[in-house]
């Protein structure tokens, strides 16, 4: 999967899993907990979504809410 | 036949005084069954889909949509089912069932609109027509039923009858009255509309439910700014009292999480994104089980006295985005593996944050449990949520330097406080709770499911506590 690619999958997933947050004005390497306000119900709802939508199951414990939603991209381009 | 059971407006929390109906999802006559949701309430905190508790027939609306009422308050009277009717009774703790729609045969329902319900000469006035079949039937064709001459057994109105109605309805042998469906009638009386004026598309010109002008969106239904606003003031009135009346004991203890995180990795390791487990709840199922084995601080403050609980229903305080926080319950908590209260507070969450809590899940915590998380602080001293008696916090899991057997590692450590109310229990108490949690986080005493274990980290099935 190329970057864009995975940066599409990335804000859908996050359009399901937190409907309010609007990522364009967030810093996107930045901690998702800092930045959007994301607990690790939240990342684990990410990754859960991400697994269901792209078919890459991210390994536990490779993005966590100390990650950004670079990190996670990058991570799921990578796969 | 047993009496009229009343339908209150529930306690949806500690903070809860009072709610404000916002809409009935049910009307006079309709059948209802255990976990339908028959209305919708505003409280300070979030708008939540109120569920009913007994199976039965809806006799009488006693609140109108948008008047605030205090906890407590009949809503609506049930006419419930004799027990032992099938899909009367079923265990609390289950979940409502999906049943066929069911022909009540005793208990016949209302099928009268407003006005004539709250006359009380009409309530018990046996209807003709008791099958909801055939009142949905007759209300669809904008024929009132119990104006039918019934030609089934007992003179009741058949499904045959409500047609030949609607046949005949445009002759003159329908009344005035009988120009609305009797549900048209009922959202009328409800909304104030004078049916008069709404042109009707039934035989007749008779005017049915659908006709009534659209309904505006929920009325009372905070958004944005108000809500956060009314959230913190429910906040604030609990944490007030909670101060106020509590006098607060807290004890610490710094528990090492190697084990304990070691299980859920090895578990995580070969589950699938959506079967993983969080630390999160591994510390909710810990602190359930231990609650379960020191009653003093699992339960209520009542009048003076320390009641302890019957089991375990762990209040889990969700924070809100826009600030301020909710309490949802896991109910049994003690009962369930980690993988249960994984899958419970996955749940709780996600309604939490889509402002789609139903009244089950709200109500009836007898210890509350606050976990700052990933971001968190490395401890968190609570405020009791009265009536409770107890508070466990937990700060962030950070790694340390830790000793263990006389030589120093580097450990994942997370610090457990206990807030206990002095008048129920003492410090030793506490001391006593904070030690067996950490000696249920270093055991393989919890179980992480409740499926038979196949190679999953090698772990071996503990005995359920019965």
């Amino acid at each position: 999967m190329n970057l864009d690619d995975a940066r599409a999958a990335v804000l859908a997933a996050l359009a399901i899993v937190a409907p309010e947050i609007d990522p364009s004005d967030r810093d996107a390497s930045a901690p998702m907990s800092v930045e959007l306000e994301l607990d690790s119900m939240d990342v684990f709802s990410l990754v859960t979504e991400l697994a269901a939508s792209t078919g890459t199951e991210i390994p536990d414990g490779e993005i966590t809410s100390n990650s950004s939603l670079d990190d996670l991209v990058e991570r799921l381009a990578a796969a | 036949m047993s009496a009229p059971t009343e339908f209150t407006m529930p306690s949806l929390g500690a903070d809860m005084d009072a709610g404000t109906l916002l809409e009935w999802r049910v009307g006079p006559g309709d059948h209802v069954r255990r976990g339908d949701v028959v209305a919708v309430v505003d409280t300070e905190k979030s708008t939540i889909d109120v569920e009913v508790f007994v199976t039965g027939v809806v006799e009488e609306l006693l609140v109108q949509p948008g008047t605030e009422v205090p906890v407590g308050t009949p809503l609506a009277t049930i006419r419930a089912e004799e027990p032992g009717h099938p899909g009367t009774v079923s265990p609390p703790e289950q979940q409502p069932v999906e049943q066929p729609v069911e022909i009540p045969p005793e208990t016949p329902p209302e099928s009268a609109p407003a006005a004539a319900a709250s006359d009380p000469a009409r309530r018990h006035v046996e209807s003709r027509v008791q099958s909801p079949l055939v009142r949905h039937h007759a209300e669809d064709l904008g024929v009132d039923p119990e104006r039918l001459t019934g030609t089934g057994p007992g003179g009741r109105v058949t499904r045959h009858d409500v047609d030949v109605a609607a046949r005949t309805s445009s002759a003159a042998d329908a009344p005035a009255a009988a120009g609305s469906s009797p549900a048209a009638r009922r959202r009328a009386a409800e909304r104030g509309i004078d049916l008069a004026a709404v042109p009707g598309t039934g035989p007749g010109g008779a005017v049915r439910e659908r006709d009534l002008p659209p309904e505006a969106p929920r009325t009372a239904a905070r958004t944005g700014a108000d809500r956060s606003a009314s959230v913190r003031t429910a906040i604030a009135r609990l944490m007030e009292r909670s101060n106020a009346e509590i006098p607060h004991f807290h004890v610490v203890s710094t528990i090492d999480m190697s084990a304990a995180l070691a299980r859920l990795a090895a578990a995580n390791a070969t589950r699938r994104p959506a079967d993983r487990l969080l630390p999160a709840a591994l510390l909710l199922a810990a602190v359930a089980r231990t609650a379960a084995r020191h009653p003093a601080l699992n339960g209520h403050w009542v009048d003076g006295h320390a009641v302890p609980a019957d089991g375990v229903h762990l209040g889990v305080a969700v924070s809100l985005r826009g600030g301020g926080l909710v309490t949802p319950v896991i109910r049994d908590a003690d009962r369930l593996a980690v993988d249960e209260v994984m899958r419970r507070l996955g749940d709780l969450v996600g309604r939490v944050r889509s402002g789609s809590l139903r009244s089950s899940d709200l109500g009836g915590a007898t210890l509350t449990v606050t976990n700052l998380g990933e971001q968190g602080a490395e401890a968190v001293f609570g405020v009791i949520h009265p009536p409770q008696v107890a508070l466990v916090g937990f700060g962030r899991i950070v790694e340390r330097p830790w000793a263990v057997d006389g030589m120093l590692g580097v450990r994942p450590l997370v610090t457990a406080t206990l807030a206990g109310d002095h008048r129920a229990a003492d410090g030793i108490a506490g001391s006593r709770f904070l030690a067996a949690l950490d000696r249920l986080l270093q055991s393989d005493d919890l179980p992480l499911t409740d499926l038979p274990l196949t190679g999953e980290g090698g772990a071996t099935r503990p005995e359920e506590t019965p």
